[in-house]
């Protein structure tokens, strides 16, 4: 099976608080191929803290559900892309619903891609790829 | 001078008629020549006696001298006109004695005179004719100093005619009667224009055959006068014999006038200003029934602030005794002290009409009137104010009405937000557990797949048992597990909805509350908790509120157990629950030294299933604080996280205070 991302190297990180979302997101992935290294995180600080720390300058994707605890999915995307650090990391949000409002407000912030869950674990892989097509252009000269 | 003397005497001067014109060639100063008949007697007379001849002093005698103030040898020869006032006064009185002496009539009569030093005197002049019915031949001058007698009299006239002047022009209408058979005798024209009849009527009447004295009660004071001697007084409708009516003030004063007993009556038409009496006392009963009539308080501030007036409705309103108001400054009912200043500035200083606004009052009792005040000034003729009038309506019943209205809108709109909330819990996280339930369960099908595709072409038992392993031991327990759990979370999430369903729908029971009581309760519950993390609970004294009695229960254990929840590890946890009763409400503030909630999560606390840390050491179902504030609200109070700057947390509960009659 061919790896949906051109690079291995890439990391993938899954911002979930519910243990059978990231189960399943991390499910669908392997199964379509994916052998970057996945990290998986429980609520929004766990994010910013990991790029603040030992994520910094790393090469990588991140999965962000919104609903979370303490910092919610739409402040972490806020905050990164606020930063010149980790402006450019490409970030599909994970969400149970498809409001309007809710989805207007991700890619506002700055979202690549906003995916309904339950509908779209199928289509991670997919999703993945066609922003790994990206990642050349988006994942150099970080400081 | 008697008879027999002044007879010898106009003898000898008509005998001796050639002495005449010796007496006309005698030039004044020369020495006196005694004429014939001119005896000692004469000479000494009580009596002024001047022989003149010609209008020229022949002689006169001591006496007279005396009263003319001069020496009487000196006189001989002098003008008789040296003793009149002036030429004119002279040639008068000797035409008029003249002409009665030559009529053959004697001349008698009170002439003013005066004297070489320029003082007068009043004298009785008698001339009689030496020779009778000859004046020319010489007179007699008899004189008398009547001075005093003169004058008095002349005072005399002065004083009747003034009291003429008086009782004819007084407005005052003076009567007199008889005592004796009760007739009229004088009367003046005041009293004719009272009475309305002419003078000769009314001087007809008798005051004790008047039915009009009978009626109103005057003959009966005029007999009291006579008896008692006192003067008396009354006030009242008269009617006249004209049928004129009119209100007087009579006075009745007996008196004695030369033995006679007579009763003044003296009257004054009081009509008009009667009726102006009357009208103002008309005027001002209607503004006494009217102000106490009004549903509306009123008062009167003077300039300097202070209650001049106020009526027994604005007493009633503010629950003071109308004596305590009286006098009081205005600011000490005022609420607000920084909106009295203002007041002051803006009203007392200036002329207002119909100014209104509301203002918050503090009733004798210390709780809230909630008022509409409209001012107006009172002012003098010149416009200048002097007082200000203050209109106060009591606006609570429809500024509760307005708070229920409110109430009620907010309530709805809190039932909105419920309800959107509601939505979005269904669609996040009823979704959130769906999804795993979905996810799970297309797992397990692809592991049933996976089996039934080995079942067909494992080798062996062998193999199929090494491939199905996985899928039998790991994968599907894990599958049916989160499945399971799902379910159990959407469960939970659906008994959570229908608790705050249940506590908004439950019907409320509002009764005074005993809170000291019911924190010790809720505290007693929570001991042991208390006990075993080191704590300790300390209560204020709490003033009592009206609310349900289970919801404040709920409110307070939820509050109470919170604080023990989520207490510091790091220090003995502290609770500290105090109390404050505000204008309308009571307020109930529960501390704690726990771990807190950081500023930015302050507003997310009371949102439905929102935990800060479900990963946390405490157990929750993220419904304690919506319901605790959904409880507050329905209560007709709220409830809010302060910021304050110690450690954990303050939340101070605010609920309905008793109404002010209810409380002792």
């Amino acid at each position: 099976v061919k790896s949906p991302l051109p690079f291995d190297t890439v990391t993938v990180l899954i911002a979930e608080d519910d243990e059978g979302h990231a189960v399943l997101i991390r499910e669908h992935l392997e199964d379509a191929g994916l052998a970057n290294p996945i990290l998986r995180f429980r609520d929004g600080q766990e994010v910013l803290d990991w790029f603040q720390g030992p994520g910094r300058g790393e090469r990588c994707i991140l999965l962000l559900d919104i609903n979370m605890p303490r910092v919610g999915g739409v402040d972490v995307l806020r905050r990164l892309k606020a930063d010149p650090g980790t402006r450019r990391v490409p970030v599909i949000m994970l969400t149970t619903t498809d409001d309007p409002a809710e989805v207007a407000v991700c890619y506002d912030a700055g979202c690549n891609l906003y995916l309904t869950k339950p509908r779209s674990f199928e289509a991670f892989s997919e999703a993945l790829l066609r922003l790994g097509r990206f990642l050349p252009e988006i994942q150099v000269a970080q400081p | 001078m008697d008879g027999a003397s002044l007879l010898a005497l106009l003898g000898a001067l008509a005998a001796g008629g050639a002495c005449g014109a010796a007496l006309a060639r005698r030039r004044p100063g020369a020495a006196p020549q005694v004429p014939q008949g001119w005896s000692q007697e004469l000479q000494e007379a009580p009596l002024g006696v001047f022989l003149v001849k010609d209008a020229v002093l022949v002689r006169i005698n001591a006496q007279a001298g005396r009263i003319a103030g001069v020496d009487p040898d000196m006189m001989a020869g002098a003008h008789s006109r040296t003793f009149f006032l002036d030429d004119a006064a002279f040639e008068d009185f000797a035409a008029r004695a003249g002409a009665m002496l030559r009529g053959g009539h004697p001349f008698r009569e009170d002439i003013r005179l005066r004297r070489v030093d320029g003082s007068t005197f009043w004298a009785h002049v008698t001339c009689a004719p030496v020779v009778q019915d000859s004046p020319e031949k010489g007179q007699l001058w008899y004189m008398e100093d009547v001075t005093a007698r003169v004058e008095a009299q002349l005072d005399l006239a002065e004083v009747l005619s003034l009291n003429q002047t008086l009782i004819s022009s007084s407005p005052i209408g003076i009567l007199l009667f008889s005592a004796a058979d009760g007739a009229c005798v004088l009367v003046n024209p005041a009293a004719c224009r009272m009475v309305n009849a002419p003078e000769e009527t009314i001087l007809r009447q008798n005051f004790r055959r008047l039915p009009s004295w009978k009626e109103a009660g005057l003959l009966e004071l005029a007999d009291k006068a006579l008896k008692t001697g006192e003067e008396q007084r009354t006030e009242g409708f008269f009617k006249t014999l004209s049928g004129r009516s009119f209100w007087g003030a009579a006075q009745l004063i007996p008196f004695v006038s030369r033995g006679e007993r007579l009763l003044l009556c003296l009257v004054e038409d009081a009509t008009e200003r009667h009726a102006a009496g009357e009208a103002l006392r008309a005027s001002e009963e209607k503004h006494r029934v009217v102000v106490e009539a009004l549903t509306e308080g009123l008062a009167l501030v003077d300039l300097t602030g202070r209650f001049t007036f106020v009526n027994s409705r604005l007493a009633e309103m503010t629950g003071y005794a109308m004596a305590d108001l009286a006098g009081r400054h205005y600011g000490e009912f005022i609420l607000d002290a920084d909106r009295t200043f203002l007041l002051e500035k803006a009203y007392l200083q200036r002329r207002v009409e119909g100014d209104s606004f509301e203002l918050g009052l503090r009733r004798a009792d210390g709780s809230l009137l909630e008022t509409r005040v409209s001012l107006a000034s009172v002012v003098d003729p010149q416009g200048i104010p002097t007082a200000l009038a203050v209109l106060v309506t009591d606006i609570s019943v429809g500024k509760r009405a307005q708070r229920d209205r409110e109430r009620l809108v907010a309530e709805m709109e809190q039932k909105n937000r419920e309800l959107e909330t509601l939505l979005y819990v269904a669609s996040h996280d009823l979704r959130s557990p769906l999804v795993n339930i979905q996810g799970f369960s297309q797992r397990l099908a692809r592991s049933l797949d996976a089996l039934t595709r080995l079942q067909a072409e494992a080798a062996d038992l062998e193999a199929f048992r090494a491939e199905a392993a996985p899928h039998l031991q790991e994968r599907m327990p894990g599958s049916l597990e989160f499945i399971r759990a799902s379910g159990a979370k959407m469960d939970a999430i659906i008994n959570g909805l229908l608790t705050l369903s249940r506590a908004g729908r439950m019907v409320l029971r509002a009764e005074p509350l005993d809170m000291n009581a019911l924190v010790r309760n809720c505290a007693a519950s929570l001991a042991f908790q208390i006990q075993s993390a080191n704590g300790s609970l300390e209560t204020g004294d709490l003033p009592p509120c009206v609310a349900d009695p289970v919801q404040v229960a709920q409110i307070l254990s939820n509050l109470l157990d919170n604080a023990v929840k989520y207490r510091d590890g790091e220090r003995p946890l502290r609770i500290t629950v105090t109390g404050e009763v505000l204008p309308d409400a009571c307020a109930y503030v529960v501390e704690d030294n726990g771990i807190g909630i950081p500023p930015e999560h302050r507003e997310r606390v009371w949102e439905i299933f929102q935990r800060l840390d479900p990963q946390g050491p405490v157990a929750g179902d993220g419904l304690g604080l919506t319901l605790v504030r959904r409880m507050a609200e329905r209560n007709g109070g709220r409830i809010l996280l302060e910021t304050w700057q110690g450690p954990g947390c303050r939340f101070r509960l605010e609920l309905p205070r008793p109404a002010a009659e209810a409380r002792p």
